[in-house]
């Protein structure tokens, strides 16, 4: 059977699967005791084994089996989920990806997955016989300070445990309870940390677990005995806690436990299976080249409709004029409906957020809490397409400039957490997007400082002025150049990408609370208000987004720099560009032009042009084959009169 | 057999303690009314645990776990509190007491005490 049919929707679908698989993964780092989350991981993990094995992909197929093997003890409660499962789980899927990356563009698979399947293999089997117990729900979470007392503590040798007490669900004075446990352990050591924390426990706060951290010169079997020789204990976890030198994430190893009621009732379970089934939305897939296509021929329809518009004025014909305005609503309808099919939630550039985050934030060794809103915000899909790098810088600008590390946000008094907020809604016919964050902000002195460094002279700038400079061309303020950003080639890609797109980006930032960036987006970028030029005998159209003012020249304004032309407008020397040469046409001999001011980025340019022909709303349509290489244009458009009109391609012109 | 001092203002409740500990086993050694007897008999006894109620005439139970455990420190004092009385039973374990039960007695319950305390 001739399986290649099928692969455009196998691709499609394994995308969507291991995305699955990546939200899975990482809120399972958050909720380790979420049977619906792990469930969810299977079903992904088991769809893409089926239909990779279908389509003979066996590495896939092979790699997703042992996955879920893995996943399948976690799910039975055999195998407890820690840093290093997830890690490992996560290189899974990257692998996956890889593979699926080569099969679309290769045709096969071509990847290693011998060494990850022999990992998946060991832990599968290495730990599936010691640990048996479910992990407890409660999580410890340690701040600096902690750390640092643990760490020395395991310098000078002390046993840091973690000890688990659970008591009777029925225990009266449950309170007294736990201070007896606490009481005991205090003979035996210093308790550093308690959760829920002694407030909690003497107010009776808790269900009937709580968890101790203990610095002791004792071993894990003293203290475990010394608990269990309380009444109306039901268990007792030791645990050693460790702390990794290089991503000071705790973690924890060895256990000795030994349960006496082995049967914790899990009447959960049922409920959970209810959830499953969740809600999908009746769609059809459709090949976006037809659905570029289709766009098109509605943008034709309605440069006809306008022809024909014009045509019944010159005729006054009231029955051909009604039926056009019939026409001309229809179109309309049409029109908004086509733009609305090609909109894509903004979720699709948005979803392979959160996991680089968790990346850099493990890298940096920055605590971060990454909360994205408005994920269902939509956008063309041109914009969409375009939208994720700028995006990904701004990221690791916020994560790696913006957040402090731990440390430094507990020293100004700040939760040791940082905050990242990835915000996108609809304001009018705009999509604002925001990167915001709540670290250091934007120090205007060392923007200043810098500024003065490159030759600015920031003599009477407002602060946000000042501010907007980082978006100037070599700008970056970062001291030290990491791994991830601070090589100065940033904010200025990032503003002309955004310029490019028809968008505006603006920052927002007060030092020591925080920066946002916010961008504004056209929704669509197929109908554009573009300015209309004559130059010689040719007609242009320029999209307004890049047009900063236009005016009126003579000739004789025109001065030579550096040996080349350039204008001087209120104070500032622009350089200008004759259209007319730039697109080997004919000049044309007048002595008073206008000269277009664009700005890409943070440049800006004067283009001449002979005439102005006005504003109008026009749809771009691509350019066919043969012209595709001509990279003045972006491409082109046909007027109301019939007239096919080029669009110029400011960005690549300047 | 393990030696136990039963001290209870309320005669019923050690009845009711006494019947539980005899029949599982335990030596109920002597029973006192307060607090100021239960130190006198302690000293006398030397037992192996006592089960010491709080509130008592005389001397309170709290009380009777300082002067138990200044005269031996290694004194085993179980607490029978009733529900509510959590502050109390706090204190009498920051005294020394080694645990507590709840009234109403559960017998498998003052049993694991027991149990557990004389290790």
């Amino acid at each position: 059977m001739d399986m290649s049919q099928y692969l455009d929707i196998f691709l499609e679908e394994s995308e969507e699967n291991i995305q699955r698989l990546n939200e899975g993964l990482l809120s399972l780092e958050k909720n380790p005791d979420d049977k619906e989350i792990i469930n969810s991981i299977f079903r992904a993990a088991h769809t893409l084994k089926g239909m990779a094995a279908s389509m003979a992909f066996e590495r896939v197929a092979d790699l997703t089996h042992k996955m879920e093997n893995v996943l399948d003890k976690i799910r039975n409660d055999q195998l407890n989920v820690n840093s290093d499962i997830i890690t490992l789980l996560f290189k899974c899927v990257d692998k996956l990806q890889e593979m699926i990356e080569n099969i679309r563009e290769k045709g096969t698979e071509d990847a290693e997955v011998e060494e990850i399947i022999e990992a998946l293999k060991n832990i599968e089997k290495g730990k599936a016989a010691s640990i048996t117990e479910k992990k407890v729900e409660l999580e410890i979470e340690f701040n600096e300070y902690d750390k640092d007392i643990i760490k020395s503590a395991l310098e000078k040798n002390y046993n840091v445990l973690k000890i688990n007490v659970t008591i009777y669900k029925d225990s009266i004075l449950k309170s007294a309870r736990a201070f007896l446990v606490y009481k005991t352990l205090e003979e035996l050591g210093e308790i550093i940390k308690s959760v829920p924390s002694i407030e909690d426990l003497e107010q009776e706060n808790f269900e009937n677990q709580f968890y101790l951290i203990l610095i002791t010169q004792k071993s894990e079997k003293d203290i475990k005995s010394k608990i269990e020789g309380i009444s109306e204990v039901e268990k007792v976890e030791v645990e050693r806690v460790k702390i990794k030198k290089d991503d000071r994430k705790e973690e924890t190893v060895e256990k000795v436990e030994e349960n006496k009621q082995k049967d914790v009732v899990n009447t959960s379970e049922v409920k959970e299976e209810d959830k499953n089934t969740k809600k999908v939305s009746q769609s059809v897939r459709v090949d976006l080249e037809r659905l570029d296509k289709f766009m098109n021929l509605v943008g034709e329809l309605v440069i006809h409709r306008t022809r024909l518009e014009q045509i019944s004025r010159d005729f006054k014909s009231q029955e051909l004029h009604e039926t056009l305005e019939q026409v001309g609503r229809i179109t309309t309808d049409l029109q908004d409906l086509v733009m609305k099919v090609r909109m894509l939630p903004i979720e699709k550039v948005f979803n392979r957020f959160p996991r680089m985050v968790r990346d850099l934030a493990q890298e940096l060794g920055k605590e971060i809490e990454f909360v994205m809103k408005g994920e269902d915000t939509e956008l063309d899909r041109t914009v969409i397409d375009e939208i994720g790098e700028p995006l990904v810088h701004l990221l690791r600008n916020a994560i790696d400039h913006g957040i402090e590390t731990p440390e430094e946000r507990i020293k100004q008094g700040k939760s040791s957490k940082g905050t990242v907020k990835l915000v996108a809604y609809q304001e009018g016919n705009k999509a604002v997007i925001k990167v915001e964050d709540d670290g250091r902000g934007l120090d205007v002195n060392k923007i200043k400082k810098k500024a003065n460094q490159l030759g600015i002279n920031t003599d009477g700038m407002s602060e946000q002025d000042i501010r907007n400079l980082i978006f100037l061309q070599g700008f970056s303020t970062s001291e030290k150049v990491t791994d991830i950003s601070g090589r100065g080639v940033g904010m200025d890609v990032v503003k002309t990408k955004i310029t490019s797109l028809g968008g505006s980006i603006e920052v927002q930032s007060e030092v020591g609370k925080g920066t946002a960036f916010i961008i504004r987006l056209p929704l669509t970028l197929s109908i554009i208000q573009a300015l209309l030029v004559k130059v010689s005998e040719e007609t242009f159209a320029i999209s307004l987004g890049f047009i900063d003012r236009v005016i009126k020249i003579n000739l004789s304004e025109i001065k030579i720099s550096n040996n080349k032309e350039v204008i001087i407008y209120r104070n500032n020397v622009i350089p200008l560009i004759r259209l007319s040469e730039k697109l080997n046409l004919m000049e044309v001999e007048l002595e008073e032009k206008f000269c277009v001011i664009v700005k890409v980025g943070e440049k800006t340019v004067g283009l001449l042009v002979d005439s102005l022909l006005g504003q109008q709303e026009i749809v771009i349509k691509p350019l066919g084959k043969l012209l595709q290489k001509q990279k003045e244009y972006v491409g082109a458009t046909i007027l109301g009169d019939g007239l096919v009109t080029l669009i110029l391609d400011v960005a690549a012109l300047v | 057999m393990p030696r136990v001092l039963i001290v209870d203002d309320a005669a019923f409740m050690r009845m009711m303690l006494k019947d539980i500990l005899v029949k599982n086993g335990y030596e109920v050694i002597g029973e006192a009314p307060n607090g100021l007897k239960a130190v006198e008999m302690y000293k006398q006894e030397k037992p192996d645990v006592v089960t010491m109620d709080i509130t008592m005439p005389e001397m309170d139970g709290i009380q009777a776990v300082k002067e138990i455990r200044a005269f031996d420190p290694n004194a085993k004092i179980i607490m029978c509190s009733a529900m509510g009385q959590q502050a109390m039973v706090m204190e009498a374990i920051k005294s020394g007491a080694k645990d507590f039960i709840v009234k109403p007695f559960q017998p498998e319950r003052v049993l694991e005490a027991l149990k557990k305390v004389l290790g």
